[in-house]
């Protein structure tokens, strides 16, 4: 070997040394969330965004919206995977999701919202989202995407005991989807539980167009319902001869939950060292929610924290709990009412362990 | 510590992937080792994240074309090289980097200041290698991060690259050429 060689040995050495430990002062944050949100998410430009154009400080607002819960997976609510071997599916992107081939299944991970109280006082409601792994046929269309989440959305049973969801849709199967360019049709088996309050079964329509449109990644196409029986209004007040979409982003309060915990993820587990990050999305007075970080039932930190935007847009937070010593959390976030300083207007939490 | 290429290229092999397991298995492999690739290009974490989940999702929509693991994986790396240059062009992302050159931590801020004792022993084992690579010409540069952190093959450089893998070949030996001078120059 030459001087030169060994030189330019050397030289690649402390080259690939001095990159990966320059690389590792860097810790790069989870983004799983988000990334999977925006690619079940109906994009709402033609133009992808082209972020290195947005100031670094609003930056933060990209971060797309969703609460991820892979933990639900195995909590009873995923579809029955049939046994035989896979055959051929005569399902198109915009055709029936009730194709006859006895396809093999897959589980994939598909947004779907949930009605939820905004609250502990249970007196308003909004849209949570979830994500949920669930079968669908292999090499499923939109459609049948689109009716495995719209059935996940519809059975909220998995999530009573963890989050303040209500079952409007109770009783009731979706029976199939289709999907055009211009219209999701969706037909269900009747029209909605009784016994729940307007505000509850006009979500409980939203919650199906929201999750609809999510699983099909096709934009905001209007949603049409057929029920089965023949019923002509859903929950006895939504006329099914008429189209349902989401709002503007100016009025998704109107349907979205005004706190949403992104991350911690429902049961995540943290490394012992790692340094936890929450982060989510909140409609919220002058963009200002609170937070407690509580252990064993202690508060072992709080504060407060600014959202990209307040309500009525939608903005994204962050919070930095730093490293925390081992132990089972929870990260509630709150915003108080600002007529009395006192009354909780929205909350919500999420439990997760450090070890 | 195993490098990328001891690691297993991909990961396990999976056959039959779906779209979602794709990404989310590629995620848990790729994620820190893409971020931080396109961090040392652009030097800027939040640019970098947002670079590479955007390479995901550009990824999760072109999966019926991908369909497999190592192709998927090519197309992450093509995408984030890519972003990170056109990144870089941007003369705000120009500046903060060559500010953070001086600085020599992450204008995001998540890391420490380092101390003295911290950067004079960075120094003895030849941090400064990684200024210098930064004053290389741009090409130089991706080959040689793209060759010495995660330890591509020259024909995975040029894919990533879209140049030939003679290319990759001159512009590593320029590079090198070039770093081995300003190291024998300053010690």
């Amino acid at each position: 070997m030459t001087d030169d060689d060994m030189k330019g040995s050397d030289i690649e050495r402390q080259l690939r040394e001095s990159l990966r430990r320059h690389a590792e002062r860097i810790t790069p944050r989870e983004r799983r969330t988000e990334i999977l949100a925006m690619v079940h998410e109906p994009s709402e430009t033609s133009e992808p965004p082209r972020r290195w154009l947005i100031p670094v400080a609003a930056a933060a607002s990209v971060a797309l919206i969703g609460a991820i819960a892979w933990g639900v997976a195995n909590t009873g609510n995923q579809q029955a995977t049939p046994a035989t071997p896979a055959a051929t599916s005569t399902a198109s992107t915009t055709g029936t999701a009730t194709s006859n081939a006895t396809a093999a299944t897959t589980q994939v991970a598909l947004p779907a919202y949930f009605v939820g109280a905004n609250s502990g006082t249970g007196d308003t409601f909004g849209l949570y989202r979830e994500f949920v792994r669930t079968a669908v046929p292999a090499g499923a269309t939109p459609a049948q995407k689109a009716k495995a989440a719209v059935a996940v959305a519809m059975n909220a049973q998995p999530f009573t005991n963890l989050e303040p969801y209500v079952q409007p849709w109770s009783g009731t199967k979706d029976n199939d989807v289709t999907v055009t360019p211009d219209l999701i049709t969706i037909t269900l088996s009747g029209p909605g539980a009784s016994g729940f309050t307007p505000e509850q079964t006009k979500l409980a329509v939203q919650e199906l167009v929201w999750t609809a449109q999510a699983a099909i990644g096709q934009g905001t196409i209007p949603v049409k319902f057929v029920v089965a029986d023949g019923s002509a209004k859903l929950f006895g007040t939504y006329a099914t001869n008429k189209t349902y979409n989401r709002p503007t982003k100016e009025q998704q309060y109107e349907d979205l939950a005004p706190i949403w915990i992104l991350s911690p993820e429902r049961g995540k587990v943290f490394a012992a060292g790692d340094p936890v990050v929450a982060n989510g999305e909140s409609c919220a007075f002058e963009a200002t929610t609170q937070w407690q970080l509580k252990k064993g039932g202690a508060v072992v930190k709080s504060g407060t924290t600014m959202a990209s935007s307040g309500c009525p847009i939608r903005g994204t937070w962050q919070v930095d709990l730093g490293v925390l010593n081992p132990g089972s959390y929870t990260f509630w976030m709150f915003e108080v009412s600002m007529k009395d300083g006192q009354t909780l207007v929205a909350e919500t939490s999420k439990p997760f362990t450090v070890k | 510590m195993l490098t990328v290429a001891e690691r297993g290229e991909t990961g396990p092999a999976i056959a039959g992937w779906e779209a979602d397991t794709a990404l989310t298995d590629l995620y848990a492999a790729h994620w820190h080792s893409l971020v931080r690739l396109s961090w040392l290009l652009v030097r800027d974490q939040y640019v970098a994240e947002e670079t590479v989940q955007e390479a995901f999702v550009a990824m999760h929509s072109h999966w019926s074309q991908l369909r497999d693991p190592d192709m998927a994986l090519a197309y992450l790396r093509r995408s984030v090289v890519n972003s990170s240059r056109s990144v870089l062009r941007h003369r705000i992302v120009e500046d903060r980097y060559l500010s953070a050159e001086t600085r020599a931590r992450t204008a995001y801020g998540t890391t420490t200041e380092p101390s003295a004792e911290t950067l004079a022993l960075e120094h003895a084992t030849g941090d400064r290698l990684v200024a210098a690579l930064g004053r290389l010409p741009r090409r130089q540069r991706e080959v040689l991060t793209l060759r010495y952190y995660l330890d591509l093959s020259e024909v995975q450089i040029a894919d990533a690259l879209h140049i030939s893998p003679g290319s990759v070949k001159a512009h590593a030996h320029r590079g090198l050429a070039a770093l081995r001078a300003e190291v024998e120059g300053t010690s």
